[in-house]
């Protein structure tokens, strides 16, 4: 919801965005992300949204949002020297570093001591220790209700917000008043906004957890923090239209915000200089350190000051925007946003817009990369537990917050943005953009900001496709008013079931359509072999293969969404294009320990009982070509193929191995896809019957391996139930084969050698070719393709009145009716699939 | 008010940056007044589809949740929506 009603808003809209967002590598002091296995974040995000007028003073507006995370995060910085100790010392975590007497921290070289001293140098820099964390998705759904009077309005809104470890729901009041004929408005706003978190802290294990001892509990075998906030907001603010050719806005926020404000998968790290340490004839000060779950306070005030300015450039029929917001907080932060752009038109339905941004804030008070203390190591009272740290006594600290998460540093970040437009005719505009941003300490404005381990670059490309739904155009899909002639049947009801693809030839040489498909499978239960249920001693002793299984699947949801776009190339032939958005979330449980330590193979160690996965998956161009249609049948064949864009290498949280191999993002292979569809309608009654199939044509994809090929049988029967309105009954078969292969040999550290320090033997460590661990039937390629027979259950409906005339919505469930698996696969429980179709 | 403005003025050196805001935020709200009205029939220009104070609103969703998770500064009052932005 945006404040202005002082300049044109459209009403009757339907957008869909896309958005890519890559960061570049961080500065890891030698180490680099491939060596680590690490991949910079990435961020997918999907947008849909409708705005449309339900009746003469109402409006109202529903989005869908998702957005896909992946790549490595920093979890904690610390003195470089620290992680050079903690590699020779082969330490599962860095816990101690060397100081010269004026505290600076050396690299020891343990090869040197002369038997009074070891070379050192001096090393002040800092540096993130990462981790990779597995793709999660977000979801969320949020909508509006908008009522006008002649000179105000009143919105009313909420929405949910959904990933694995946080949920939000969150819902706003606002409105505005317009005075001196609509030249000034006045807007207000509210918000409130709970959140729950529930995260695992298996990645963040090493870390005291300082205040958060009583949020933190087992939950499914996982420390697990759960917390609550509260978000309170509300805004002010004024448009003002100065001439004809240019307006302002000026506007206010605060924002309150309570309860758990910390990131669960942040750490700091604590160090301890003890003054009255004992120094030997090395002359190395010992530095103890200790990693703590960051520490937030409870409470956040926050403050935004804004001003937005656009203003016509006559002589170019160019818009100038300049918007500048300050913002400052309780925590210390201050930090100003100046966004500049240029919207120019260049004929013809052409906008080209270059823009940049400047971005600085100051740091928090409790931000340090890392915060050294003059004292002892605090240690709580209590037994010592050797080869385990030592539990800390906050009450010794002075301090009682801290973190070290680098965006409540001080920095600064400038960028700049080009992005193109076009205004197709039938109220079509497409926009694709992109921008490349520097985020860096030395950028704050004034100086003062973090050192350079912190920074890194980013780019964006987005497209946005917006159909305004008011547009005359679209009305023309459909006969003309309420005339009473003998087609009284929308022509264009969808027949085939929302599960059918390829169903449907455009009508001739330049129609277009655009569709949204969302399909939704979901697993659970008990793990099948066959056609019956494996108990789980089975599923240790057989469904991994040589070693044993130590976990099994316990539920898995994949959700694709699919855009296509269709495009009339002739009255026989169709081009459609496909894109894929994909995700995938599996948990796992144990397997009895005691069965598993029965079979005398340990399996590798657990990662993590959840496997999720998202983001863009494979491409897809097919062509089809009617063959045949006459006296209400037609047959037309497919010929396509998708490309492998969908990534095949995710790998598990905080782990080198591969997911499983279900839950890839694509087939890493080109694919080759026909099909035969046979349709036919007589009255109220339509049937068809379609035969496709997948032939991969490669033999391994990236990650060493290939899906199996495909081939699916349908046939449907729908009967019109009215003018809008049919339904489907429809049975599938399908076949795939196994997987071809595996997943190639990985890098992954292990002792490679022992070496002499001093008298002490240590292990030297080295990355090795190994092969990805399987510890579940999921990561067994056996465990993959079968035979399977649905029914289903389908409705589709053409909205016949008002803005959204013409569009096809159609669901369809599909109920497993027999399976005959491949190995040992998690029992199938049913899919359920949604269809759009847009026609122009 | 004036008087608020002449004491902020006279301290313009030892401003900090909220100061400034608040002045350039009661400077222009004293401009509303001194506005020319535009009437309806003259506000063509300002509804081309590139005058809008946010022509892109989907897009500007998007970004903003991005920077939300990038950058300390939070989208300023309006319920942005839920959302981490842990990573």
């Amino acid at each position: 919801m945006h404040m202005a009603t002082a300049a044109a808003e459209v009403n009757n809209e339907a957008t869909l965005d896309y958005h890519h967002y890559a960061e570049g590598e961080r500065d890891l002091e030698g180490r680099t992300y491939k060596s680590l296995n690490l991949r910079p974040i990435e961020v997918d995000s999907l947008a849909l949204a409708i705005r449309n007028t339900l009746a003469d003073r109402w409006t109202f507006a529903l989005n869908y949002t998702q957005d896909t995370w992946s790549g490595a995060t920093p979890v904690v910085s610390l003195p470089q020297a620290a992680i050079n100790e903690q590699i020779l010392s082969g330490a599962s975590v860095p816990s101690v570093y060397y100081t010269d007497g004026q505290h600076h921290p050396l690299m020891v070289d343990p090869n040197s001591f002369d038997g009074r001293k070891y070379k050192t140098t001096r090393n002040p820099h800092t540096v993130h220790l990462m981790a990779a964390a597995s793709a999660e998705t977000r979801r969320q759904i949020d909508g509006h209700l908008n009522y006008a009077w002649d000179r105000a309005a009143l919105n009313v809104g909420g929405g949910v917000s959904e990933e694995p470890d946080y949920h939000s729901a969150f819902m706003n009041v606002g409105g505005n008043f317009d005075f001196n004929q609509k030249s000034t408005t006045l807007a207000w706003g509210t918000s409130y906004t709970v959140s729950n978190i529930n995260a695992s802290l298996e990645s963040n294990s090493a870390a005291d957890w300082g205040a958060y001892q009583t949020r933190i509990r087992e939950s499914d075998g996982l420390f697990t923090l759960f917390g609550q906030r509260h978000d309170f907001g509300a805004t002010l603010g004024v448009t003002q239209v100065l001439n004809k050719n240019s307006l302002i806005e000026a506007g206010m926020g605060y924002t309150r915000s309570s309860g758990y404000l910390s990131n669960p998968y942040k750490a700091v790290m604590l160090a301890f200089d003890d003054p009255d340490q004992f120094i030997d004839s090395t002359g190395l000060r010992t530095v103890q350190m200790r990693g703590v779950l960051e520490q937030r306070p409870d409470a956040r005030n926050q403050w935004n000051w804004n001003l937005r300015y656009v203003d016509y450039i006559a002589p170019l029929s160019a818009a100038l925007h300049a918007d500048y917001r300050f913002f400052h907080d309780d925590w210390g932060i201050d930090a100003h946003t100046l966004t500049l752009s240029w919207h120019q038109p260049l004929g013809q339905g052409w906008m080209l817009v270059p823009g940049t941004r400047y971005y600085s804030q100051s740091r928090a008070d409790f931000y340090a990369p890392y915060f050294v203390f003059d004292q002892a190591y605090p240690a709580m009272p209590g037994p010592i537990f050797p080869g385990l740290p030592r539990p800390l006594d906050f009450t010794q600290l002075q301090r009682s917050y801290f973190s070290s998460d680098a965006r409540l540093s001080g920095f600064g970040s400038i960028g700049g943005e080009l992005a193109v437009s076009k205004q197709f005719s039938k109220g079509t505009k497409l926009e694709i953009g992109a921008d490349y941003s520097v985020h860096a300490g030395s950028l704050k404005l004034g100086g003062g900001g973090e050192d350079r381990f912190a920074d890194f670059d980013a780019y964006v490309i987005y497209a946005t496709l917006a159909i305004d739904l008011s547009a005359p155009a679209l009305s023309s899909v459909l006969p003309d008013g309420d005339s009473s002639g003998p087609t009284k049947v929308p022509p264009r009801l969808r027949r085939a079931p929302s599960g059918v693809m390829f169903d449907h030839l455009s009508a001739k040489r330049g129609d277009f359509e655009f569709g949204y498909r969302y399909d939704y499978a979901m697993q659970g239960g008990s793990v099948q072999h066959g056609t019956r249920s494996a108990g789980d001693s089975e599923l240790v002793t057989k469904a991994c293969g040589k070693t044993g299984c130590s976990l099994t699947p316990r539920d898995s949801d994949s959700h694709i969404s699919m855009v296509d776009f269709m495009i009339g190339l002739s009255d026989r032939a169709t081009l459609l294009v496909t894109g894929q958005f994909v995700n995938h979330d599996v948990g796992l449980r144990d397997l009895d320990p005691n069965l598993v330590n029965a079979i005398g193979i340990q399996p590798p160690p657990r990662v993590s009982y959840t496997r999720n996965s998202g983001g863009i998956g494979d491409t897809g161009l097919y062509w089809l070509y009617g063959l045949f249609a006459g006296a209400g049948q037609e047959v037309h064949a497919g010929l396509g193929f998708t490309a492998p864009t969908g990534s095949v290498e995710q790998r598990m949280a905080g782990s080198r191995d591969f997911t499983s191999y279900g839950s890839q993002l694509g087939s890493g292979t080109w694919d080759f896809h026909p099909s035969l569809t046979y349709t036919g309608e007589l009255q109220r009654l339509a049937w068809g019957a379609q035969l496709a199939g997948i032939k991969r044509m490669e033999h391994h994809n990236d990650a060493g391996y290939a899906l199996g090929d495909t081939v699916q049988a349908t046939t449907w029967g729908s009967v019109r139930m009215t003018d809008w309105l049919s339904l489907s009954l429809r049975g599938q078969y399908t076949a795939q084969g196994g997987i071809h292969g595996q997943y190639d040999l990985h890098a992954a550290p292990q002792v490679i050698d022992q070496r002499l320090v001093g008298t002490e033997t240590q292990d030297v460590y080295g990355y090795v070719d190994t092969p990805n661990a399987i510890n579940s039937p999921l990561d067994a390629p056996d465990n993959y393709g079968g035979q399977t027979w649905d029914v289903g259950f389908g409705m589709n409906a053409v909205i016949p009145s008002g803005l959204l005339r013409g569009n096809r919505v159609g669901v369809e469930w599909l109920e497993p009716l027999a399976t005959h698996f491949n190995g040992y696969q998690l029992e199938r429980q049913g899919r359920l699939l949604l269809s759009w179709d847009l026609p122009f | 008010m004036n008087l608020h403005l002449i004491h902020s003025v006279r301290n313009l050196r030892m401003l900090d940056h909220r100061h400034a805001l608040a002045v350039a935020l009661l400077c222009s709200a004293s401009l509303l007044g001194a506005c020319t009205t535009v009437s309806p029939w003259e506000r063509g220009t300002l509804a081309k589809p590139h005058m809008a104070l946010t022509p892109n609103p989907g897009q500007s969703a998007l970004r903003s949740h991005l920077e939300i998770s990038r950058e300390a500064a939070s989208g300023g009052g309006t319920a942005a929506g839920g959302g981490c932005g842990c990573n």
